[in-house]
């Protein structure tokens, strides 16, 4: 049997807006799609114990990372009708204002991708195995955890 | 026989190390692992984690998966 094909969903780095808007374009050739939905998630600068946030440095248990990510597709697939789905999170040194997480929905029509990105969005939030360390002004550091 | 254990994050900052190999006792038929990791580790007592075995999450190992490596994994943060 082959193996199924776990697809990487990591960038190196911020996820730059050059990056977003060639995404964006690949999908004029796929005319059946009516709506797209992009989430963007952006580091936050934050203050915290009077410092303001720089960075964040993400890591991950990639292989695993991975695998549900490719998971929480195919469930997105089963429940939503939906042409096609993209997720990329960022890995190593994210500074603030950048973005860490892009995730890009299409469907033929709006209302599936805007159920379908909240969906997948929570999803990748409470299961996929990312961590972040928020890098302050004095280079001492935070570990972030999802709310 | 051996299992490799990967540790993440704020608990491989916590512990000092991120990789580590330990030594499962065959003659029980089911480990606890939150347990065995924290008598190994008794500074991540404290400390919220889930555990996964192949990169699945699991509370327990059983003879099945000896081998497999153990991934200790700290509260979540992508996005």
């Amino acid at each position: 049997m082959e193996a199924k094909k776990i697809n990487n969903c990591f960038k190196d780095g911020a996820i730059s807006a050059a990056f977003i808007g060639d995404s964006i374009a690949k999908h004029q050739a796929k005319t059946t799609i009516g709506a797209h939905q992009i989430f963007l998630g952006q580091v936050r600068k934050d203050m915290i114990n009077q410092q303001e946030v720089q960075a964040i440095e993400y890591s991950a248990h990639v292989e695993m990372a991975n695998i549900v990510c490719n998971e929480i597709r195919e469930n997105a697939f089963k429940e939503f009708d939906l042409v096609c789905m993209h997720i990329y999170h960022s890995l190593g040194i994210v500074k603030a204002g950048e973005i860490c997480l892009f995730v890009f929905v299409s469907s033929k029509h709006r209302k599936m991708a805007q159920k379908a990105i909240e969906f997948i969005v929570e999803e990748i939030k409470a299961k996929v195995p990312v961590f972040g360390k928020e890098i302050l002004e004095d280079e001492s550091h935070v570990w972030k955890v999802n709310q | 026989m051996e299992n490799e254990v990967e540790f993440y994050g704020m608990i491989a900052e916590k512990i000092g190390v991120s990789k580590a190999s330990i030594l499962l006792d065959l003659k029980e038929e089911e480990i606890n692992l939150r347990d065995m990791i924290m008598a190994i580790y008794p500074e991540l007592t404290a400390m919220t984690f889930q555990i996964a075995v192949n990169n699945e999450l699991k509370e327990s190992i059983s003879k099945d998966d000896f081998g497999k490596t153990i991934a200790i994994l700290p509260p979540f943060a992508g996005g």
